[in-house]
């Protein structure tokens, strides 16, 4: 679907709606994905869909219908639904009124070659990365996808913005050592699929005949996808002006304190071409380079419109499709880059762990960040600066701030992971002083 | 919509298909939060379309639209086509489908009273009553509650000839309170966390659950639990609640034992399972209390259905017996590898997902007695309830659990109550210590709609009957 299509659909969406205030907000998708398991391709799927949702807001009463059926008697159909439930609902007293139109930034950054990607495209890559993997039992998955957003209200808001995206996960199985490889780029082109197979393989030779490890404390070197997932939980939990207002998150009552390293600096920053994704939010609000946590300092979380009246503050831009009882999430986090190589950190390290990735991480103490989870698919024994071996994988419980305040090496290069549950993130590789096992497993 | 299928299919044949059905979902949904007595989201949703799966060649392709007219059910049904081709480029062997029963049939779940026919004033009304007694307790800060309903309309039919139309409706609530103060945030729940208890029927399920009766109960122990000790770090006897015991099981048994995961198809993103197929008939799971049932049959389970999205009828199937693993759960591809017919396990989140095996209501047999019971015959130990964190690793072996709330058992009685109660261990030990299941009367149906697994990602509703039980010698208070 074209902007000029989406733009059409929302607009038609608000022309029907005579009642109160309506926000109409369309997401058109297309997405081919390609799995593979046992080196062979095992799944391989197609899909387009577009989805429209409309907020109507009849004095103070807030109500939201979705559809999936852009006819425009499915449009009618919808948001009559939605008066009809706001005419039900008790009025909101919180409700912050529909967003004036702003000025967006450009950004969102669109690959045709991406949108227009093949099944052969993908099918074909996969066989080349299967290839460099040399015989090894190959697993994973090759996403192309292309997306159109259109929010559009009554009070004039007329965003629009595209974006593609390629992702590639892999895990490459010797039998008793696994390697993970993972990429993220708006361009197909961009991923390459040797070296992704070459680097997998370098894992598995790396980790064969894992040694069991003592739990306890280590220092370790967390590689971009790890520190990835942890600052998304960090954005969904912590730096969430709801979390925030109601108390708990660890922001809650330190803004202005130091709570990690000086060094590193947290940003959300939809406009910059090195991340994916549209330059404003889901109620049509702009989305700016937002600084949360400055040289350690905790500056600001980040908010709806909704929570930023109730925290008494402007909307950051980061609202999620409304109505939404989750309140906002930072989608595009930055991590500042340092000045090590990853050559310099396993040099500088005498005895610890290298983590290649996390696995199943949930939140056990939402206040202090506490969070536990498994190692997985390359984790290496460090001795004497060099790796000496794979070891078996390792539970940690550990909270996010201690992590990022205990840093001792910082990366030089930061990379793009858009795995995680709530969006993408760029982020280097860091060395942590102490990091806590708590048990291990067998494999 | 027969026609669109009926198009698709023939479609997919003309063009080489050696095989191809096709899925015409709808699925309307209502969510409603409430927060301190007022709404946070109230929202209903529909989403339709239409999914084509071919085998060509040996290889699958699957394409989905939205769109729903005769030219995009051909164009859809082309597009699968050439994926299945660009899957032949990088192939191992042929896929096998298991042979099945040709259906032509019709289903629907029974519900007393149809969601949609509740009026939205007595639903927000419930919620409402309930997040307001809770926030008048002091100390509770935020007061939460939710309901949820799905009614899913699918036709399936395959080039073998099979037609299934089914109805189902899901519905599902919860309450919970959080409390901030004295350094902490605690939080209850109330019948489950995560949004609650869901199960298929209609708005009986939640109206069962009789929300604002359990409202201030639970709003007091949230503020409690601020001033409760930390759970100590021990070694002793732990007895877990029906709705802790449901994850367990879902997590450390339940995905542990669909075949897909074991043949290793999920090995990039959720992982395998630490059982191998050649000990399926030996291996020990757990102790001779522990009795597993697949049961996609069951009344009322949230994984209850009349036929899975490959046309393979509910069916009911041991998977573990008196401690002893005697069976998986398999789809129409992966049975034929134990030489086996699919036990109807395969199920697609939407129109626009490929079916997956995908737990149905995997659960415990009742055993016997009560929790009453079981607690005045542990010496030492502590009881858990509620879950609050889970995690399992990628072969489902070492885990960790935390819960809302627990409480000492000294002497047969239950004593002070612990915040932040974790345990950890590993799946054969840990289900090897099982030495009591409660019996029928505390025996349960637990239900989550959240169980995510596939690339894309797909949401799974499935259900796990559930009973209180006791495990000897386990580690809590780890951290």
């Amino acid at each position: 679907m074209k902007s000029a299509d989406a733009l059409a659909i929302a607009d038609r969406a608000l022309s029907v709606s005579h009642e109160g205030e309506t926000e109409a907000v369309v997401i058109s998708t297309v997405s081919g994905l390609t799995r593979f398991a046992d080196s062979a391709i095992h799944q391989n799927v197609y899909e387009e869909n577009a989805s429209v949702m409309v907020r109507v807001v009849i004095s103070d009463r807030v109500a939201g219908a979705r559809t999936n059926q852009v006819t425009p008697n499915a449009l009618e159909e919808t948001v009559r639904r939605a008066v009809a439930t706001a005419k039900m609902t008790p009025p909101d007293p919180d409700y912050p009124g529909l967003a004036p139109p702003q000025p967006v930034p450009p950004g969102g950054r669109f690959v045709d070659a991406t949108a227009e990607a093949t099944p052969t495209d993908r099918a074909s890559r996969v066989r080349t990365f299967v290839e460099a993997t040399r015989g090894l039992r190959a697993a994973g998955a090759l996403e192309t996808e292309a997306h159109e957003i259109v929010v559009a209200n009554s009070r004039g808001v007329r965003a629009s913005g595209h974006f593609t995206l390629t992702s590639f996960v892999a895990v490459v199985d010797g039998g008793d050592a696994t390697g993970y490889v993972e990429a993220s780029d708006s361009a197909l082109d961009a991923l390459s699929m040797e070296r992704l197979g070459e680097r997998a393989r370098t894992k598995v030779s790396a980790g064969r005949s894992p040694r069991e490890l003592a739990t306890g404390q280590y220092p370790v070197i967390l590689e971009p996808a790890a520190v990835a997932l942890m600052l998304n939980y960090l954005g969904y939990g912590t730096l969430n002006g709801k979390a925030v207002h109601e108390g708990r998150s660890y922001l809650t009552g330190r803004l202005g304190q130091r709570i990690i390293d000086e060094r590193l600096s947290i940003w959300d920053d939809a406009t910059d071409p090195r991340t994916v994704g549209v330059p404003f939010d889901f109620e049509g609000v702009p989305k700016r380079k937002l600084v949360l946590i400055d040289r350690g300092v905790a500056q600001t979380a980040v908010y709806d419109r909704r929570t930023a009246k109730l925290a008494g503050t402007e909307s950051t831009g980061h609202a999620l499709p409304q109505p939404n009882a989750f309140g906002p999430v930072p989608t595009n986090l930055f991590l500042s880059t340092g000045t090590a190589s990853a050559e310099e950190m396993l040099a500088s390290t005498d005895h610890g762990v290298l983590i290649t990735r996390f696995h199943y991480v949930r939140i056990v103490d939402p206040v202090r960040t506490t969070i536990t989870g498994m190692t997985r698919d390359g984790t290496f024994l460090i001795e004497g600066g060099r790796i000496v071996g794979g070891v078996k994988n390792l539970r940690f419980n550990q909270s996010i701030v201690d992590t990022l305040a205990s840093v001792e090496a910082i990366g030089a290069e930061g990379v793009l992971s858009a795995e995680s549950f709530s969006g993408a993130s760029w982020v280097p590789s860091l060395k942590v002083r102490a990091f806590n096992f708590s048990s291990a497993t067998t494999f | 919509m027969r026609e669109l299928a009926q198009q698709a299919v023939q479609a997919a044949l003309d063009r080489g298909a050696s095989y191809a059905d096709a899925r015409v979902v709808r699925t309307e949904t209502q969510s409603l939060s409430v927060k301190n007595a007022t709404p946070e989201e109230v929202t209903t949703s529909e989403d339709v379309g239409i999914g084509v799966r071919v085998l060509v060649d040996g290889s699958w392709g699957f394409a989905g639209t939205a769109r729903l007219d005769k030219a995009e059910a051909t164009h859809i049904a082309d597009v699968a086509v050439a994926i299945a081709r660009a899957s032949a480029l990088v192939r191992q062997r042929p896929v096998q489908l298991a042979p099945v029963e040709v259906i032509r049939a019709s289903w629907r779940n029974p519900v007393q009273r149809d969601p949609w026919d509740v009026s939205l004033d007595e639903k927000l009304r419930v919620l409402s009553a309930a997040t307001a007694t809770m926030v008048r307790v002091k100390g509770v800060r935020v007061a939460s509650g939710s309901m949820n309903f799905w009614k899913t309309t699918k036709l399936f039919l395959s080039s073998e000839g099979a037609e299934i139309e089914q109805v189902i409706v899901e519905s599902g609530g919860g309450i919970g309170a959080l409390a901030v103060g004295e350094g902490e945030v605690q939080r209850r729940s109330y019948p489950a966390s995560s949004r609650g208890q869901f199960a298929t029927g209609g708005y009986e399920i939640v109206a069962a659950l009789d929300l604002p009766a359990h409202a201030e109960r639970t709003a007091e122990e949230a503020v409690q639990l601020l001033r409760a000790p930390l759970c100590p770090t021990m070694t002793t006897d732990l007895l877990l609640d029906s709705d802790q015991v449901m994850l367990q099981i879902h997590e450390s048994i339940g995905h542990a034992v669909e075949f897909d995961r074991i043949l290793g198809t999920e090995a990039a993103y959720a992982g395998t399972s630490w059982v191998d197929p050649a000990q399926i008939g030996s291996l020990r799971y757990g102790s001779d209390k522990l009795n597993i049932v697949s049961d996609a049959t069951l009344p009322g389970g949230l994984g209850t259905f009349g036929y899975d999205d490959e046309g393979v009828p509910a069916q009911r199937a041991m998977i573990v017996d008196h401690g002893t693993l005697v069976g998986v759960l398999t789809s129409r591809e992966t049975a034929p590898v134990l030489g086996q017919r699919s036990n109807g396990t395969a199920r697609a989140m939407a129109w626009n997902r490929i079916p997956l095996i995908r737990m149905t209501n995997i659960g415990l047999l009742p055993g016997e007695g009560t929790l009453a019971e079981m607690i005045a015959d542990t010496r030492e130990g502590i009881y858990m309830s509620t879950n609050k964190s889970w995690s399992i690793d990628d072969k489902r072996l070492n885990f960790q659990f935390g819960c809302e709330i627990a409480w000492e058992v000294k002497g047969g009685k239950l004593g002070r109550m612990f915040r932040q109660p974790t345990y950890g261990g590993m799946t054969p030990t840990f289900w090897g210590s099982l030495d009591w299941v409660a019996g029928p009367s505390e025996w349960t149906i637990r239900g989550t709609p959240n169980c995510g697994k596939g690339q894309p990602s797909q949401a799974g509703h499935t259900g796990h009957p559930s009973a209180p039980c006791r495990f000897r010698g386990v580690r809590v208070g780890v951290r």
